[in-house]
């Protein structure tokens, strides 16, 4: 299994979106992921599926492109999107004449838009702030990129690829100046793959990898820090009507609401720090949206990076375009096999791999087309969108004892069902991912023991060490309640504490 | 008086504080007798995340909460976890509607003055067996549950020809239903004990309290009873009535709290002035005011403390003020929930769930043997002797009888 037509480094959306539309063009990939899919910028974003509102008055182009990509995602994903629908909000104090603005980019770029009075929106939704001077609709819709990226993977699977998550590239085989190939290391030790093209699709943390290969990749991260609140204050996507600045979105994420971001330059993808000013403003802004979020529990806080594409020049991230690009490092740099995705985002990482794959194939002499926009990621009738009241009727089918995490609802049956993706590996937030496991209030406090057991119970943590498996992921869990660590949260996590820290004595006992 | 009201209180917001600490299910005497019901955290807190606008309701497990509020008292986060369970028994009720038997019970007080008039005829049907296995049949009323007998005479009869003598303190009684129909001796024992205490009692016109509405999520029609309350004794503190003693918890914990928190009537005078009988005592004998003469009582009781009265987080004070009689043992039940609940006991549905509840305390009092088994709660004393056989009486009732007159 070490030669492939084509290996793809990172497991974020783009690496899946790639891995997939290779695949279905009967190219033979793999796709290795350092941690788990998603785990990066993809799974620290909004899980907004852009109408292009967002960018309709300073980025026509990015605007097109997600109202276009946002249609076609509906059509071929449509398990993993929630049909929300967005308002856009003026408040007192916006610019008015940014509304009109707005209203033109919108005709300009093909998105679909409707006023509505202050009354009707507030009969819509009516958590919102009732001072609001004007509202309009506008397709925007609430997408899980954890279950977006699995449902590529899978479907690239499906066409014969192979995923490897929980391995991560350490060098890349060169043929002179041209790689050949990858090195790679998981739990298991070294393995080298080889393959004629190489695409890195790993975001942020691409450029050190691509530094291995002696081509500098311009981006310039910067740092989107984000809240999730304990409920879910609005059915619909919420835009501030001004342009695209700090907390001026909120969205419905199944039984929360998300309030973001923030934008700031950092220098690495990693130890990402959430700063109490960055709270204090999406706390303040969402306030402003939703008067509610004043009073309400913050659950925890996540910080992503958006990996911009920046050649040269010093514009900050909001000043960088949201548009996308494929390098290919034979031409531009004069490294033959390697291939970079930088810059996009979630909406368009369809396009983005399509373009990729463009470009791959070219490479590989292959004239194949692309079928990504048309085919649906699963065949047949897919499962429907995660829905709260769905969750709430596993109530009713649950026997005692069979709920794993109580808050988020999902019981032993769901959790099995998804065991065998874990490729060997047991990782509790693998689990989190594939089944919102721990990512209810209570953050793993009462769901962390149950799923360490239940992972026993499947023989998954034979010769590994239970106390690293149920540390790392309550250490992951409180990385995020830790910038919240306030009211309902602190009382919570004082409860955990005690669980897991003074009972069961885990504080420093892990050796994670 | 025009009443301001506010925007009614909305289940989305309740549920924050909850911190999963699972108390209230180790409290939940439904949760701890069957495996039917996901228990008071799962339904109440962790559900209420998942219950959206204009999404479909959950099954019907909702409404196997029996709304005893013992997880509500359990919880350490005070999260109003019987509200959230009110609230979504609305909701359910809204979507599907309630059945036959809930609606006839928790409309009781429109049949109980024609029971009451006709009680010659009532009180010997509700014991035929053919009757009750027809209304069984029909309206899903339990043929074995406990039902009352009707009164010769009701207590609003008695109340309208009786004048309180004046005194030096003066008290608005609300009787409520049951009282009112089905047992007027308890009434009439309330006010001998509160006038033989130096306290005049006055009685305003009242309506039923609504309660077995509220917990069937039947909020409008209570909401019209209770505005109506709450203007009558709001009056009625004009007046100068210093407190509302109310003779049943389950009336008082509607009138004091639900009126406010869960039909969202307002800001009223009456919930801070709600007080049960043996509270309002226990404040006069703290004041040094109780100066009460008894005979010598020879009684063995047990005293079972009602839910609700425990939910209106006064204390019981019955037994304390029951020793002083010369005679009179008493010795508290402490066994849990009798299982009645308001309509959940008498419902064909729930009435085999509400017997298993109550065992515990049928258990304890099998083994006691006492003479009589004292509660508040008119649905805890009907359970009770259903259970065990052992005669229920209110504690107002022995007070009474141990007087010296």
């Amino acid at each position: 299994m070490d030669r492939f037509d084509a290996i793809v480094i990172g497991g974020g959306i783009t690496g899946c979106g790639v891995a997939r539309d290779l695949a279905l063009r009967g190219v033979g990939v793999l796709l290795l992921e350092q941690h788990d899919l998603a785990h990066g910028a993809t799974g620290r974003c909004h899980g907004l599926l852009h109408s292009g509102v967002r960018y309709a008055v300073k980025d026509p182009i990015a605007a097109q492109e997600c109202i276009s990509e946002n249609r076609i995602v509906r059509r071929i994903a449509p398990h993993c999107v929630e049909l929300t629908g967005g308002l856009v909000i003026e408040l007192p104090g916006d610019d008015p004449a940014y509304y009109h603005q707005l209203r033109r980019g919108c005709d300009e770029a093909g998105i679909e838009h409707r006023a509505l009075s202050p009354a009707d929106a507030l009969e819509l939704e009516p958590n919102l702030n009732p001072r609001l001077t004007r509202a309009l609709s506008v397709p925007d819709a609430s997408v899980d990129p954890f279950l977006l990226s699995q449902e590529n993977a899978r479907a690239a699977e499906r066409h014969g690829a192979i995923i490897r998550t929980h391995s991560a590239v350490i060098d890349f085989i060169r043929d002179g100046a041209a790689v050949t190939g990858v090195r790679f290391a998981d739990d298991e030790g070294e393995h080298e793959a080889r393959a004629p093209v190489t695409v890195l699709a790993a975001g942020g943390w691409g450029m050190p990898l691509a530094a291995k290969a002696g081509v500098r990749v311009g981006l310039s991260l910067s740092k989107g820090s984000l809240v999730i609140m304990n409920r879910r204050f609005c059915d619909r996507v919420i835009n501030r009507c001004r342009l695209p600045a700090d907390a001026d979105l909120v969205i419905p994420n199944g039984p929360t609401s998300i309030i973001g971001t923030t934008s700031i330059t950092v220098a690495s993808p990693d130890g990402l720090v959430i700063e109490p000013r960055e709270l204090a403003v999406l706390l303040a802004e969402g306030a402003a949206l939703a008067p509610g979020f004043a009073t309400a529990r913050a659950l925890r806080s996540y910080a992503g990076v958006r990996p911009l594409f920046q050649e040269s020049g010093d514009a900050d991230g909001r000043g960088i375009t949201r548009g996308f690009f494929v390098l290919n490092h034979a031409t531009r740099d004069g490294v033959p096999g390697l291939v970079s995705i930088v810059g996009g985002k979630l909406t368009t990482y369809r396009l983005m791999a399509e373009k990729t794959a463009d470009q791959v194939c070219e490479l590989l002499g292959r004239r194949v087309a692309g079928r990504t926009s048309d085919t649906p990621l699963r065949e047949g009738e897919p499962a429907p969108f995660y829905h709260r009241y769905e969750r709430l009727a596993r109530l009713a089918t649950t026997k005692p004892g069979e709920m794993v995490c109580e808050c988020e609802m999902v019981p032993r049956e769901a959790i099995r069902a998804i065991l065998s993706e874990l490729h060997g590996r047991p990782d509790l937030a693998d689990v989190q991912h594939r089944t919102r496991l721990g990512m209810g209030p209570c953050q793993g406090g009462l769901c962390s023991y149950r799923g360490l057991a239940l992972l026993h119970d499947e023989g998954l943590l034979a010769g590994g060490s239970p106390a690293a498996v149920i540390t790392r992921f309550l250490d992951q869990r409180f990385g995020g309640i830790a910038p919240v660590l306030w009211g309902d949260q602190l009382r919570e996590e004082a409860l955990n504490y005690a669980f897991y820290a003074t009972l069961f004595g885990l504080d420093r006992g892990g050796d994670a | 008086m025009k009443r301001f009201i506010p925007e009614p209180r909305r289940p989305e917001t309740l549920f924050d504080p909850c911190i999963k600490c699972t108390i209230c299910v180790s409290a939940c005497p439904v949760a701890q007798t069957t495996a039917t019901f996901p228990g008071p955290k799962q339904a109440g807190p962790d559900a209420q995340r998942f219950r959206g606008r204009g999404e479909p309701v959950e099954g019907p497990w909702i409404n196997l909460c029996s709304g005893c509020y013992r997880c509500q008292v359990a919880c350490p986060a005070d999260v109003p976890i019987a509200e959230i369970n009110l609230f979504a028994k609305q909701r359910y009720a809204a979507e599907k509607g309630r059945d036959v038997a809930t609606e006839l019970l928790t409309h009781a007080h429109w049949f109980n003055p024609w029971g009451q008039r006709f009680h010659w005829f009532a009180t010997p049907l509700l014991r035929m067996k053919w009757a009750r296995w027809l209304a069984e049949k029909l309206f899903g009323v339990d043929r074995r549950a406990p039902l009352p007998t009707f009164a010769r005479e009701s207590f609003r009869t008695f109340a309208r020809r009786h004048e309180s003598p004046r005194a030096k303190h003066k008290v608005a009684y609300f009787y409520g239903c049951f009282t009112d129909s089905n047992a007027p001796e308890v009434g009439r024992a309330v006010v001998k004990v509160l006038e033989a205490a130096g306290v005049e009692v006055i009685f305003p016109v009242q309506q039923c309290c609504g309660a077995a509405l509220i917990g069937a999520g039947n909020f409008d029609r209570a909401r019209r009873q209770d505005a109506a309350n709450l203007a009558a004794f709001e009056q009625a503190l004009d007046q100068g009535a210093e407190a509302i003693v109310v003779g049943s918890p389950s009336c008082a914990l509607a009138l004091s709290h639900e009126t406010g928190e869960v039909l969202g009537l307002g800001h009223s005078a009456v919930y801070s002035r709600v007080v049960d009988l043996f509270t309002y005592l226990h404040r006069l004998d703290e004041a040094g005011e109780l100066n009460l003469k008894w005979k010598e009582t020879p009684l063995h009781a047990a005293y079972h403390e009602a839910c609700h009265l425990t939910a209106l987080g006064f204390g019981a004070h019955a037994p304390a003020l029951l020793r002083r009689i010369p005679g009179v043992q008493v010795r508290v039940l402490d066994a849990g929930c009798c299982g009645l609940a308001g309509t959940y006991g008498l419902k064909h549905k729930t009435a085999d769930l509400a017997r298993q509840i109550g065992a515990g305390v049928a258990r304890r009092v099998a083994e006691w043997r006492p003479d009589v088994v004292l509660s508040e709660c008119e649905g805890c004393r009907m359970q009770i002797e259903h259970l065990t056989g052992v005669p229920a009486k209110h504690p107002a009732e022995v007070l009474a009888d141990a007087l010296v007159e």
